[in-house]
């Protein structure tokens, strides 16, 4: 074993409560940072699932008409351009496009859809609804609504089958196989029975869209064989601004994206992301200006056994590699004992359950903390840094030390 | 071979401030292989000085020091740093033994600092705490033996590197009388035994005079009181 090792080790073995200390300074900074940083980020995945996860990442309209002015160009002219009142049509070519857009990088699921609004009623009751006529198949990939089913089933939903939300289903005071009938804006009306109910987290009945199949709302809403729009899901959500204007530019379709529509969700987000930043920064910078005094202090109460190892031919170098190593060793033995606390408490709060809403729901976690690897290697590579950087101080005091001034002392 | 394991000529020690301080003064001295010389003076006459400069842990003002041959202001800090490690050995009024490792592994020090020790090497050392009767006492710690035994420990570690020169400063200044007795005759019997040189600075004036050459440092000049033969 080398010598510096050597003499590393035994300061440590032999600095015990004082070691323990430090070492324990260094874990909860650690375990701080993952903690912290595993909990920002676990929100914000929970609310992109929740929120972003039931819409539509990236959706395709038709292009808006533009009005055309009639004179020629450089003709006087004194007019006022109105936009035309935006009129129901589909996408031309719609499979071309969504076998197209299906292969562009990021684009995880393309559901060609009909939307449109519809009364819905049962006896007395009735709820004006968005209704989203899928393929359950594909729209599932980005609704995921089978993971919110309560009753009831998507994948293989009927023509003559809907699924609403638990809350329209209390409205309406309905429940699995009861039927409704669905009036379209177009005047047409027809039966389903309730094939599913889903809990979405909405609470608005009127705002929470109900589901049906792609043939069904094509006949309801006597759009043929066309599609009113198609919804994408990403690999990435915070790509759909991006994806967004690629199939603008590409297709000439009219595009919107969750981030566009949702910009107080973005700027939350980031102000989340920089409070981890800056909780983590701190504890991390006073662990290290802990970790400088406690080797300050160490290297003074060693600064005799410093002079008597420089007297005996120890190199400045050997003596600040010591020290270095030190600090290492605290920095190293602390980042792992701080990666266990931090998932330990990240494991312990997410195992603390939220109040159910409705009976048999499978509740959440208070806290969603997440264990990202990533997040835990930087915090491990933060700590040993600012931890070497720390000794770097004490260990340059230690290998100036002049033996001649400690020996006569 | 060198002549003369120390060579100092014309050696001169200034501590600078606002009223310099002129300590040594026109040293010079040379000091045969196997020589054991102790060199007596009042305190702060300039003894330790003389020993630190010898030992390459302060330069002189003025004047050159060679050890074993090598002239000590022709090398770096790092070389002066090699030569402590394997040409000197010290002693020092206070044992200076670390308080974290055992007897044995004090007296190992000098051997950790270059490398690891050889088996070889360890069991000279070993040897060597066994004949000054501390064979039973390796794994104590420092704070666990007594004075003298820590002299003695600090005495073989001065030894283990094999060097051709042992610079004592005071190694008898904090023993009782029976103690430092032990201590000085361990010093004398190594000295006789390994034919290593010793330079011993006391103001023992009986223990140097049972040194085969006795030195005397007065207003800063060294002066030859006695040599043997």
């Amino acid at each position: 074993m080398r010598f510096e090792v050597r003499l590393a080790l035994r300061h440590l073995l032999a600095g015990g409560w004082q070691t323990v200390l430090i070492v324990a300074g260094v874990a909860m900074a650690v375990t701080l940072v993952i903690f912290i940083s595993g909990l920002i980020f676990g929100l914000q995945r929970r609310i992109v699932t929740t929120i972003i996860g039931t819409i539509p990442q990236v959706t395709i309209s038709p292009p808006e008409p533009t009005p055309r002015v009639l004179a020629p160009p450089g003709a006087p002219l004194v007019a006022t351009v109105e936009p035309r009142a935006i009129q129901r049509t589909t996408i031309d070519q719609w499979q071309l496009v969504t076998d197209a857009v299906s292969r562009l990088p990021h684009v995880s699921a393309a559901s060609p859809e009909v939307d449109g609004q519809a009364i819905i009623t049962r006896g007395s009751k009735e709820l004006g609804v968005p209704v989203i006529g899928a393929d359950p198949d594909g729209r599932n990939l980005i609704t995921h609504l089978t993971d919110h089913l309560i009753v009831g089933h998507y994948l293989g939903l009927g023509m003559d089958e809907v699924v609403i939300s638990y809350q329209q289903a209390q409205d309406l005071s309905v429940w699995l196989h009861d039927r409704v009938s669905l009036t379209a804006s177009t005047g047409q009306i027809q039966v389903f029975r309730i094939g599913g109910i889903v809990d979405t987290g909405g609470f608005q009945s009127t705002s929470t869209p109900i589901y049906i199949t792609l043939r069904a709302a094509q006949a309801l809403f006597g759009e043929g064989t066309d599609v009113t729009n198609i919804s994408l899901t990403l690999d990435d959500s915070f790509q759909a601004n991006a994806v967004a204007d690629q199939v603008a530019a590409i297709f000439g379709v009219k595009t919107d994206s969750w981030m566009r529509n949702n910009p107080q969700v973005l700027s939350a987000f980031r102000a989340q992301s920089a409070t981890a930043f800056l909780i983590s920064a701190f504890s991390l910078v006073a662990a290290g200006f802990a970790i400088a005094s406690v080797l300050i202090v160490s290297v003074l109460k060693r600064s005799r056994e410093i002079g008597i190892l420089k007297a005996m031919g120890a190199r400045g170098q050997q003596v600040l590699l010591t020290f270095t190593l030190e600090g290492l060793g605290i920095a190293i033995v602390g980042a792992i004992v701080g990666v266990f606390g931090g998932c330990g408490l990240i494991l312990l709060f997410r195992a603390i359950p939220q109040p159910t809403r409705f009976p048999g729901q499978t509740p959440d976690a208070l806290l969603p903390g997440i264990i990202d690897p990533r997040a835990i290697g930087l915090a491990m590579l933060a700590a040993i840094f600012i931890t070497v950087v720390a000794s770097a101080l004490p260990a340059r005091q230690a290998a100036r030390l002049d033996p001649v001034e400690v020996i006569r002392g | 071979m060198a002549d003369w394991v120390v060579e100092a000529r014309d050696l001169q020690k200034v501590y600078g401030g606002v009223e310099p301080l002129e300590v040594l003064h026109d040293v010079n001295l040379q000091v045969a292989p196997g020589e054991f010389t102790a060199v007596v003076g009042q305190s702060g006459s300039g003894k330790s000085t003389l020993l630190n400069l010898i030992g390459a842990l302060d330069r002189p003002t003025a004047g050159t020091i060679a050890v074993d041959g090598a002239r000590l202001d022709q090398l770096t800090d790092d070389e002066l740093a090699a030569l402590r490690n394997t040409r000197i050995g010290f002693i020092f009024q206070y044992h200076h033994l670390l308080d974290d490792f055992t007897c044995l592994e004090n007296a190992l020090m000098p051997l950790y600092i270059r490398g690891t020790p050889t088996p070889a090497d360890e069991a000279r050392v070993r040897g060597l705490l066994a004949r000054v009767g501390l064979g039973g006492r390796l794994d104590h710690r420092p704070n666990a033996l007594s004075g003298g035994e820590q002299q003695r420990t600090a005495v073989v570690r001065a030894l283990a590197v094999q060097p051709k020169l042992v610079l004592a400063d005071e190694p008898t200044g904090n023993l009782d009388t029976h103690s430092g007795n032990d201590v000085f005759a361990l010093m004398r019997e190594m000295n006789r035994a390994s034919g290593v040189a010793f330079i011993l600075v006391t103001h023992d004036e009986r223990l140097a005079a049972a040194a085969e050459r006795e030195l005397r440092i007065e207003d800063g000049h060294l002066v030859e009181v006695r040599r043997a033969g």
